[in-house]
């Protein structure tokens, strides 16, 4: 009883009321017909898709910057990544390769001047990063309309220009990663090639933090005066993990389209920052502090219940509730993070 | 300190203190004869968009005054004016009694959210913005929970007008012809082309005197002394989280009224997005008239309404005629209310640390002069 | 103690205000018919043309078996009924005052209404 009450009081009962929620879901998935296998692969599929622009997460809590919800930001950057490699008319994996390397020198650059900024703004990182990222989505949204590109397999059938909103990757790089070294098992297909980059991501996250760079983030984070008065440059190491979660943002967001097989143009980026800010949280995380292992459990946990929430419980009712769930789960896990009484106190 | 500034940096912080109003008027100077509207239009829209959004604006004026900043949760009081708006659909309620009745529906349900919103902000001091804008999405789930699978069903709503075909939810748009635009039509005024809805100005006139007199109260009085510093607020035996929570619930109740009143003059309710943008074009057109997250009054809120209406106005009729796309110029104006609050709370947060920077250089006095500056 | 009984009849009237809104404003579907009905093996012929006019608004003309809708708001209103032959020659006028309850939805009857021969007539229908 005693160590039972231990555990909820480390993870916390939000987190262990949506496991036993997510549980539920699978153990009632078969009353409710619905193949359990299928659920589990779309599971792993989901988990696969979004596990970098939830890892994209890490840094910049580490350093001290708080959730980003200005991640659309990245997410423009591979946006802008993917519809120029496309225009180039580079295919296949070598486009994809194309893509990121465009999409990080891209990133690389928003997330400078992001950087710079959020050290201009210590203690209200987050509100202001939700208000970029807005106003970034926006002013892309004009960008796509009037910027120059021609391809045909992009730009509107009629009037010959500005961006369709969504762009099929069919014939470019679709599924490439999924693919790579997948295992048939029956016609369950396990997307390997999904799971090794995504572990390659995180190995890389990992292998960051115990650099010394990486530990000096870790420092800025925990303590900005105490790694002040250490010599550490505090806005350089701000500055830099900006600029690395914004390079996984928009490595993330170029997983997640060859997996699902269409870039999603004009507002859609706006959509991608409080699911992966959900998700981690729903792993452990804090504001403070996140590690890989709250991005893979929190990412199982929330995709998890993202599929299963629409198969069984609709099944049940007869209505479909999963919008709505979603949105009480994911904005629910974000308050109840944001109200959590942490031992630092901020000035 | 003041004294030992030099006029350049004076000049510097009367633009970095004013950045916002002065690049809007240039803005909207720009874009108005783009635009191609007529005067009369431009003036009559105005003054349909002050009696409008005013209300909604002015309500968030009390938690800047206690220094919680922004109120982003000012959508829940919004969702609450709503739901009394369905009830009085539904029992066909029309005229002024039924946005009367609409109102008294909706304070209790706005005191009970305020009263959440505020409690839940107690326990995020210092990042009460975030926290209140994502706390705006979560009680927007549990409103779609409740209007879209329990009303009709669980809470009787009857009306075929109102309910899905399927049994229970409210539809997508409620039509409110019997209250459509009774407050601005209660007292009929017309100057040449341009008709005035002096009713709804005079309630919004109600509600400046009520903020005026507000803030000469002990509990006003309590809220300013908060926002100086809540650590002395509390020893001088204020008693801060609760008067903090009384300003949420104050202005999620007007926001709750403002949504009413905005919406009569619409004519209809959009059940489920009516309230996402309530939050973020008030926010946007208190910024732009001058305010800051820590500092409003009514002046702001009157030139914000204006300027902000007016760019929403003109700038996807300037889009078209300057690109050929009315497209890029609704994206402008979502680019436009964004950006700002982004500008405005970059401009506060950055403005704050250089006055914390400031005041531990005067700390440092004399010898920090000699010091080379460690950091910076 | 005080505070508490200052809220509770702070409380009180205001739920007696929203009743007084909801009476004052409440607005009733009228659904005015002009069709032949039995009532306990009489029957009443509906007129070939009714003129219905409330509160002195502006009539509305139905024909036999025809039916019109209003929207009235209060309890008390004078309804001016003409009644007419094909050719529109008004037969006859009769003035009623009639008074509704809070019913959202009445239904009336126009031939059962001209035999009343009440000055003053209440009315009755759904709630809902």
């Amino acid at each position: 009883m005693n160590r039972l009450r231990q555990f909820v009081n480390k993870a916390g009962w939000p987190r262990v009321i949506i496991g036993f929620f997510l549980l539920s879901l699978f153990v009632a998935a078969p009353f409710a017909e619905v193949s359990l296998a299928a659920s589990i692969k779309d599971t792993l599929v989901r988990f696969g898709m979004n596990g970098v622009l939830v890892l994209s997460m890490v840094p910049m809590v580490q350093s001290g910057c708080g959730l980003n919800f200005g991640l659309p930001l990245g997410v423009i950057a591979g946006l802008l990544g993917a519809v120029t490699t496309m225009e180039m008319g580079i295919t296949g994996i070598m486009g994809f390769i194309t893509a990121v390397i465009l999409s990080c020198a891209i990133a690389a650059v928003l997330g400078w001047g992001y950087g710079k900024m959020l050290n201009r703004v210590k203690g209200e990182e987050m509100v202001i990063s939700t208000y970029v990222g807005l106003s970034s989505v926006m002013f892309m949204c004009m960008m796509w309309l009037v910027l120059p590109f021609k391809s045909p397999a992009m730009v509107w059938g009629y009037g010959g220009s500005g961006l369709r909103t969504t762009i099929t990757l069919e014939g470019y790089w679709f599924n490439i990663i999924d693919n790579f070294l997948a295992i048939k098992i029956g016609d369950f297909t396990f997307p390997t090639g999904l799971f090794i980059f995504f572990a390659v991501m995180a190995f890389l996250v990992w292998a960051f933090f115990h650099t010394k760079t990486g530990t000096a983030m870790t420092a800025v984070g925990s303590n900005p005066d105490f790694a002040r008065a250490s010599g550490i440059d505090v806005n350089k190491m701000r500055t830099i993990s900006v600029i690395i979660s914004t390079v996984f943002g928009a490595v993330g967001i170029l997983v997640y389209q060859q997996s699902y097989g269409f870039i999603q143009l004009y507002t859609s980026p706006l959509f991608m920052a409080f699911p992966a800010v959900a998700a981690i949280l729903l792993g452990g995380a804090s504001v403070h502090k996140a590690t890989i292992t709250n991005v893979i459990v929190g990412t199982i946990l929330f995709q998890g219940i993202l599929t299963m929430t629409p198969s069984v419980i609709n099944s049940f009712l007869k209505t479909d509730l999963s919008e709505v769930i979603r949105i009480i789960v994911s904005n629910g896990m974000i308050v109840y993070a944001l109200t959590r009484k942490t031992t630092k106190v901020k000035s | 300190m003041s004294q030992n500034l030099t006029f350049t940096e004076k000049l510097k912080n009367f633009f970095i203190s004013n950045a916002v109003p002065i690049l809007f008027v240039v803005i909207t100077l720009l874009a108005v004869p783009v635009s191609g509207f007529s005067a009369n239009y431009l003036i009559q829209e105005m003054i349909t968009r002050i009696g409008r959004n005013s209300f909604l604006v002015l309500s968030l004026l009390l938690p800047i005054i206690a220094g919680m900043g922004l109120n982003f949760g000012m959508v829940l009081g919004a969702m609450a004016g709503q739901i009394g708006l369905i009830f009085i659909t539904d029992w066909s309620i029309v005229g002024i009694p039924g946005l009367v009745l609409a109102m008294l529906i909706s304070t209790p349900i706005s005191i009970l959210l305020g009263i959440l919103c505020g409690s839940v902000l107690n326990r995020a001091k210092g990042r009460e913005m975030a926290t209140s804008y994502i706390l705006g999405f979560f009680i927007n789930g549990v409103y779609q929970l409740v209007v879209l699978y329990f009303m009709g069903g669980i809470i009787p709503v009857k009306s075929p007008s109102l309910v899905l075909s399927r049994g229970y939810g409210i539809r997508n748009t409620v039509a409110l012809d019997g209250v459509r635009q009774v407050f601005d039509n209660m007292i009929p005024l017309k100057i040449g082309e341009i008709s005035i809805p002096l009713g709804t100005f005079f309630i919004i006139a109600l509600l400046c005197l009520f903020i005026l007199w507000f803030r000469k109260t002990k509990l006003g009085q309590d809220m300013r002394a908060i926002a100086q510093d809540m650590k002395v607020a509390q020893s001088a035996g204020i008693p801060v989280d609760r008067t903090r929570i009384i300003s949420i619930v104050i202005s999620t109740v007007l926001a709750g009224y403002g949504q009413i009143i905005f919406l009569q003059n619409m004519g209809t309710l959009s059940t489920y997005n009516s309230h996402d943008q309530t939050g973020v074009f008030s926010i946007a057109a208190i910024l732009i008239g001058g305010a800051t997250v820590s500092r409003a009054t009514i002046p702001n809120v009157f030139i914000g309404v204006i300027l902000f209406h007016m760019m929403f106005v003109v700038s996807p009729m300037a889009g078209k005629n300057l690109i050929g796309q009315a497209m890029l110029g609704e994206y402008f104006r979502q680019f436009i209310s964004y950006g700002i609050i982004a500008i405005a709370l970059v401009l506060h947060a950055w403005r704050r640390q250089k006055d914390k920077e400031m005041e531990r250089r005067s700390l440092r006095g004399v010898k920090a002069e000699k010091q080379p500056q460690a950091e910076k | 103690m005080k505070r508490t009984v200052f809220i509770l009849i702070l409380i009180a009237l205001l739920v007696l205000l929203g009743v007084w809104m909801f009476v004052l404003g409440r607005q009733r579907t009228i659904v005015m018919r002009n069709e032949d009905i039995d009532r306990q093996g009489i029957t009443y012929e509906a007129a070939q043309i009714v003129g219905i006019s409330f509160d002195g608004a502006e009539e509305k003309e139905i024909t036999y078996d025809d039916a019109a809708i209003f929207y009235l708001v209060g309890s008390s209103h004078k309804l001016k009924l003409r009644v007419a032959d094909e050719d529109g020659n008004t037969l006859r006028v009769v003035e009623k005052t009639i008074k509704l309850d809070l019913s959202k939805n009445i239904s009336v009857d126009i031939p059962e209404l001209l035999e009343n021969k009440e000055e003053v007539i209440k009315l009755t229908g759904k709630m809902w």
